[in-house]
């Protein structure tokens, strides 16, 4: 082989090694920033209507806080379906360890009490009549918690900070007060 | 660019390149721990004194496989994030998996499970609902496990005890042991026969 065209080889060589190597330390900075500090993901289907819609919804989660701050009451929380565990769930926290809860006043049965045991949390989709929850399965380990919900990316220019607690009974009352005066 | 950099911010880079691998190794393949606790006597720890810890090699990929219909077995030994306490970690062995019926051990079902012997047929088997699995610890009454808090989502295990490191002299595969026979009923299987007269 003539001089020049193995040191043409040799380049490509080089040129790929580096290549390989950015490419293998890019995927595990990836896999690493995914598993202990963020991610985004796009959310399917019509439980969690209408803080996210029903599909193409882009999700932003952080996995960083849920390991030192205990889920808090109208959290939106990601979460390991406690039915199969290859699948992702998003919910809002609707209870807390200790809390009662009724079931499912609506449905026939339903009005039975759940005290929730320690370490679980009720989890419901925002959706009441489409979604697969608590109600469905009963409380979910806190250990099967992955991450907390910020925003959510709806469209271009578009992007929604989700509203995390429990509306204060104040603003309830004021809101009754309102509906009073109108009549 | 390279040549640019300071000689101490190259090696740090170089440390990092080196590392972002070896964590993702830690985190999605393999890494060592230590048994604590004295449950799965004698598969571990085995000395009574409880002052010798165990070290085993832990499959972290088992899991996430599992999703694919793999490696979470009858018989294997897990390390699972116990769900009355998501700072605590337990090692149980896995005794059936979803479709499996189960008879509890006596005097076992006063705890946070109780509801489940509830569910179903009333014949003192719990069936394992779909994703998930009863796990228990190989000394009886030593322990919380599924006797207390029934079944438990298969996302709550975190990884699988491959081996044992150390000591040396029972390095190796860990002891496989099931329940008494009569006590799981895998898919049906002994049921059906039991059922029919």
């Amino acid at each position: 082989m003539s001089l020049p065209r193995l040191q043409r080889w040799k380049s490509a060589a080089r040129t790929l090694k580096l290549a390989a190597r950015y490419g293998v330390q890019g995927c595990c900075a990836v896999l690493l920033f995914q598993a202990y500090i963020g991610e985004a993901s796009v959310s399917i289907g019509p439980s969690m209507l209408p803080t996210f819609n029903v599909a193409h919804d882009l999700v932003f989660s952080e996995k960083l806080s849920i390991r030192w701050r205990p889920p808090q009451l109208g959290d939106v929380v990601v979460c390991v379906s406690p039915r199969n565990p290859a699948r992702p769930i998003c919910k809002r926290v609707l209870g807390l360890p200790g809390d009662t809860v009724y079931v499912d006043p609506t449905v026939p049965g339903g009005t039975r009490a759940i005290t929730i045991p320690p370490g679980h949390v009720w989890l419901q989709g925002d959706n009441y009549n489409n979604s697969t929850d608590s109600r469905k399965y009963g409380p979910v380990p806190i250990g099967l918690l992955r991450g907390r919900v910020l925003g959510v990316w709806k469209d271009w220019f578009h992007w929604e900070w989700i509203k995390t607690g429990v509306v204060e009974e104040k603003q309830a009352s004021q809101a009754v007060d309102v509906l009073v005066a109108v009549d | 660019m390279a040549a640019a950099r300071s000689p101490a911010s190259r090696r740090i880079l170089s440390a990092l390149a080196v590392l972002s691998p070896l964590l993702v190794f830690n985190k999605f393949v393999y890494s060592v721990g230590v048994v604590e606790g004295r449950s799965m006597q004698p598969a571990l720890n085995p000395d009574t004194s409880g002052t010798r810890r165990d070290v085993v090699l832990l499959a972290r990929y088992a899991p996430v496989i599992s999703d694919m219909g793999g490696p979470i077995a009858h018989g294997d030994v897990v390390f699972l994030t116990a769900p009355h306490d998501p700072s605590m970690t337990l090692v149980k062995r896995v005794i059936a998996l979803e479709g499996d019926a189960v008879r509890p051990r006596r005097g076992a079902g006063e705890g946070i499970g109780s509801w489940v012997r509830e569910v179903g047929p009333h014949d003192g088997y719990v069936r394992i609902p779909r994703g998930q699995c009863w796990v228990e610890s190989d000394e009886p009454y030593r322990g919380v496990d599924s006797n207390v808090f029934g079944p438990l989502p298969l996302g709550l295990i975190d990884c699988k005890v491959a081996a044992v490191l150390w000591p040396l002299d029972r390095a190796g595969q860990v002891p496989r042991r099931m329940p008494k026979p009569g006590r799981v009923v895998y898919e049906g299987r002994i049921l059906l026969e039991v059922d029919e007269p």
